[in-house]
């Protein structure tokens, strides 16, 4: 299977903007376009830049813009892509070269929602304990691996950088929904305000572009409904 | 930014759109009611508005009151909890009921007695 792979690339060491260049690319059906993209670098031209590491969509390290879309190189088969497929770094991110993007406002607003365990109370002899029940309302959100496919998609994201996202609001719920966590109260307020939760439109990218199915919107609908409570409880 | 088009993004543009017009119209429609002074006037902006341009505006009114307003609860219930699954189908389920409410409306706004 004969692709071309239209890559958008930017070295800052020399281009003043982004170019594109075209790579023939041969490719099995069942190989994923991460594939693609290493036999790039190693056998063609060696200063082609992205990111990778586990090659099993388990890291997040290979979201980037494929065919107008968040998605994961290596979790994309080249047997579901057309002849012609354009690479772009992930979108709303600044660019460091060709496909890698600076991360670093993304896991910004991943810290500033606390994303730890919050629990004060005196240590159990073993673990916390949870029953199955309640392990099944955080079994959708545990699962984000981090990739920005949910907040590089996110219009809302585009056109305002201090909104929160979607991937920091999955992250808060996951722990406003966690039995075992008392930070509840604190991480609300953290998602409240007019760069969070109540910020989203419900436009749905998320979740379209979520590598792991995650029901993005439907944990931001479940924090705006607790802040809304909060605010008219008069956030005792 | 180009970036795919999807149904939900597709439904958010409608929804902006639709809201920014239904605000700006207010603004003369208010007007036109704080003129409405005594019969004769009432009558002259009566006649006015039965124009088939005016007409016809009304008509279109219907249809982006229809849209927002349909949208509107489309967001409501999926805010409120309806699964995720739904939107797409909510959306089309709307802007078909929208345009089926509209498609029947057109003989009475458009020549119905006024
Ligand atoms: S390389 Fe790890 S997710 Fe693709």
């Amino acid at each position: 299977m004969d692709k071309i792979f239209r890559i958008k690339r930017f070295d800052p060491e020399k281009d003043n903007a982004a170019r594109w260049e075209d790579f023939p690319v041969e490719l099995g059906p069942h190989e994923r376009l991460l594939d693609g993209l290493v036999r790039t670098k190693e056998f063609t031209d060696g200063s082609l830049t992205f990111r990778r590491s586990c090659a099993h969509g388990m890291c997040g390290s290979c979201a980037m813009k494929i065919n107008g879309r968040s998605r994961l190189a290596c979790q994309t088969l080249a047997g579901d892509m057309p002849e012609l497929v354009v690479f772009e770094p992930l979108p709303a991110f600044p660019v460091i070269k060709d496909l890698v993007v600076d991360m670093e406002p993304f896991f910004e607003k991943i810290k500033s929602v606390m994303p730890y365990l919050v629990n004060d109370e005196p240590l159990p002899s073993r673990e916390r304990p949870q029953s199955p029940e309640e392990m099944e309302k955080i079994l959708d959100s545990i699962r984000c691996i981090l990739c920005a496919c949910c907040t590089s998609s996110c219009p809302v994201y585009w056109g305002d950088k201090q909104y929160l996202g979607p991937a920091a609001l999955v992250k808060a719920a996951r722990f406003v929904l966690d039995s075992r966590d008392r930070g509840g109260k604190a991480r609300l307020d953290l998602v409240s305000g007019a760069h969070g939760a109540a910020r989203c439109h419900s436009i749905y990218n998320c979740v379209e572009a979520c590598p792991r199915d995650i029901d993005v919107t439907r944990h931001i609908a479940i924090l705006k409904r607790q802040t809304l409570k909060r605010g008219l409880r008069g956030a005792r | 930014m180009r970036y795919r088009l999807t149904t939900g993004f597709f439904a958010f543009i409608l929804n902006r759109l639709s809201g920014v017009i239904l605000a700006v119209f207010l603004i003369p429609h208010f007007f036109s009611l704080y003129f409405i002074g005594d019969a004769a006037r009432y009558e002259a902006i009566r006649d006015f508005y039965n124009t088939p341009v005016m007409r016809f505006s009304e008509l279109a009114l219907l249809g982006i009151v229809l849209a927002h307003g349909l949208n509107g609860i489309r967001l409501i219930l999926l805010e409120a909890g309806a699964p995720t699954r739904l939107q797409k189908v909510f959306f089309w389920t709307a802007l078909s009921a929208g345009a089926l409410i509209l498609l029947i409306s057109i003989p009475h706004m458009m020549w119905g007695a006024r």
